[in-house]
């Protein structure tokens, strides 16, 4: 992974969160974070690495610790924008993986209040949650192509 | 031929295989302890004389098997996992390990663990990474090839490289186990090597050391190369040295399904194995998913110049598979297989192969209807 740099990140901040680039990659789903986390972006080929737990610390050492929802519509939108994949190949990875003792699908909750509520308890944790979503206590970070 | 493992309950895992595909099966509130879980059983006919796998002339339904992956992470760097096999008979640690990350680029483990080598031999009892329900015999069958397990330690790392490519490394040191079925012993060696049994020895290659490297590129084709060497000691003979080493290339897409994988390997003074194959497998709806597989193995020992069916395999396989779920399939496929190194008569098992292995047949045709799951 490229490191996702705080101060580069914060200085693009504000131009991403306005570009058509970012509101396209995430028009249904936004992707949160805990507010202590420095990170301000992320590209979506970082962001599946991410999930895909291909990396597993952010830039400050902290461990990265994905949450998705249960399986619906949203997780199918993040498997197909982000990852490039279907949830049958995604499945596929994570057999693979489980089964070669080599690392665990990440944690799953229920809906986006509990998908929030875990971002917000938890430094290093990364989620999506749909744009409709309440997202008190948690920070959204945004998403390059 | 005795089943290599037979296991329950099956019924659960069936069910849980069902329920649409989850993050973990079971996982406690903070993520840190989670459970996974594997299963199989299928019905496995040969033709004439000859067992083959867990294929019998009268048809062999006892192969149910059961494994039960649990992944504790206490810490934030620290995971232990266990993957436990269930058998009437008994319970066995298939791999149990204490792993240690420092990075995404250096991890280290210690315990009994699974035996990096080659496409799939960490998957060996997960049957829904694969198109047929058991692997190529000839380089994961009992041919002195690929072992099962490394007892000691390893460490694995992998980098994201330019332009999409990836590399995975894996290093390990420590003990192999190793498991071979002798058929070739009805050669005429030497005075008196006659009046043994084949029966699946296992024994541990020691002082190894080996490692594999995995290059996947943007298209998602893994190409790897691993290796292994040590010192071999059956019991009442003299340590020798023992080398394996391969390339294999994989590719995994939506429809199309590719291994293939070339192995040698070398006990010094006494035995060679040459070990290959190539499968294909092309989903033609969601659900269903055709297969062929090639598959061969040559024996060569030391001093002994012979053509003999019992130092040689060689097999075509079709498959149809049906997919409920990618985490539960039924699969039905066909072998013929030509030599006795893998297929030879049942009673060798229990008479002493002098008069078990006079005249096999060298043909032998294999049915194998199945189910597979994890979840």
């Amino acid at each position: 992974m490229s490191r996702l740099r705080p101060a580069l990140a914060l200085a693009l901040t504000l131009a991403l969160v306005a570009s058509p680039a970012a509101a396209a990659a995430t028009e249904d789903f936004k992707v949160v974070v805990h507010p202590d986390n420095p990170a301000a972006e992320v590209d979506r080929a970082e962001l599946s690495r991410l999930f895909l737990k291909k990396v597993i610390r952010w830039p400050d050492g902290m461990a990265v610790q994905p949450v998705e929802p249960a399986a619906g519509t949203l997780r199918e939108a993040f498997a197909s924008r982000i990852h490039g994949k279907s949830l049958n190949a995604l499945r596929s990875y994570w057999t693979q993986l489980i089964f070669s003792g080599r690392d665990v699908p990440p944690l799953e909750r229920s809906g986006d209040a509990e998908v929030v509520a875990y971002v917000r308890a938890t430094r290093g944790a990364v989620g999506y949650v749909s744009s409709a979503a309440e997202l008190g206590g948690v920070k959204v970070l945004a998403v390059r192509r | 031929m005795p089943s290599l493992r037979d296991r329950t309950p099956l019924a659960l895992a069936a069910a849980l295989a069902l329920v649409p595909a989850s993050a973990a099966a079971v996982d406690d509130a903070s993520g840190r302890l989670s459970l996974h879980g594997d299963g199989q059983w299928s019905y496995q006919r040969t033709s004439g004389d000859n067992a083959l796998l867990e294929g019998t002339p009268e048809g062999n339904y006892d192969t149910a098997m059961f494994d039960l992956v649990v992944t504790a992470r206490p810490s934030e760097d620290l995971v232990i996992s266990a993957q436990l096999g269930f058998d009437p008979r008994e319970v066995g640690a298939e791999w149990v390990f204490a792993e240690w990350r420092l990075s995404e680029k250096l991890r280290f483990k210690v315990g009994k663990i699974h035996q990096p080598i080659g496409n799939f031999n960490e998957l060996r009892f997960a049957g829904t990474t694969r198109a047929f329900y058991d692997l190529p015999v000839s380089v994961y069958g009992p041919g002195n090839v690929i072992g099962t397990s490394v007892l000691g330690l390893a460490v694995t790392g992998q980098a994201e490289l330019p332009d999409g490519w990836s590399l995975v490394w894996d290093g390990y040191a420590g003990a192999v186990r190793l498991t071979e079925v002798e058929t070739y012993r009805g050669l005429p060696l030497a005075a008196g090597s006659a009046g043994t049994t084949v029966a699946p020895e296992e024994r541990q290659v020691r002082e190894v050391l080996g490692g594999r490297v995995s290059l996947t590129t943007p298209g998602e084709l893994t190409f790897r190369l691993s290796g292994y060497g040590g010192k071999s000691a059956k019991e009442a003979e003299e340590s020798r040295g023992f080398f394996a080493g391969g390339a294999s290339v994989q590719y995994r897409g939506e429809q199309l399904w590719l291994s293939a994988e070339g192995f040698g390997s070398r006990e010094v003074g006494s035995e060679t194995a040459w070990a290959g194959y190539l499968s294909a497998s092309w989903f033609l709806t969601e659900q269903l998913q055709a297969a062929a597989r090639f598959d061969a193995q040559r024996t060569g020992l030391q001093g002994l110049s012979t053509g003999s069916p019992l130092l040689r395999h060689t097999e075509w396989a079709v498959g149809l598979n049906w997919w409920f779920t990618p985490a539960m399939v039924l699969k039905a496929s066909f072998h013929d297989v030509t030599g006795n190194r893998f297929a030879f008569p049942e009673e060798a098992f229990d008479t002493e192969l002098a008069d078990a292995a006079t005249a096999p047949s060298d043909r032998t045709q294999l049915v194998v209807v199945g189910a597979q799951f994890a979840f």
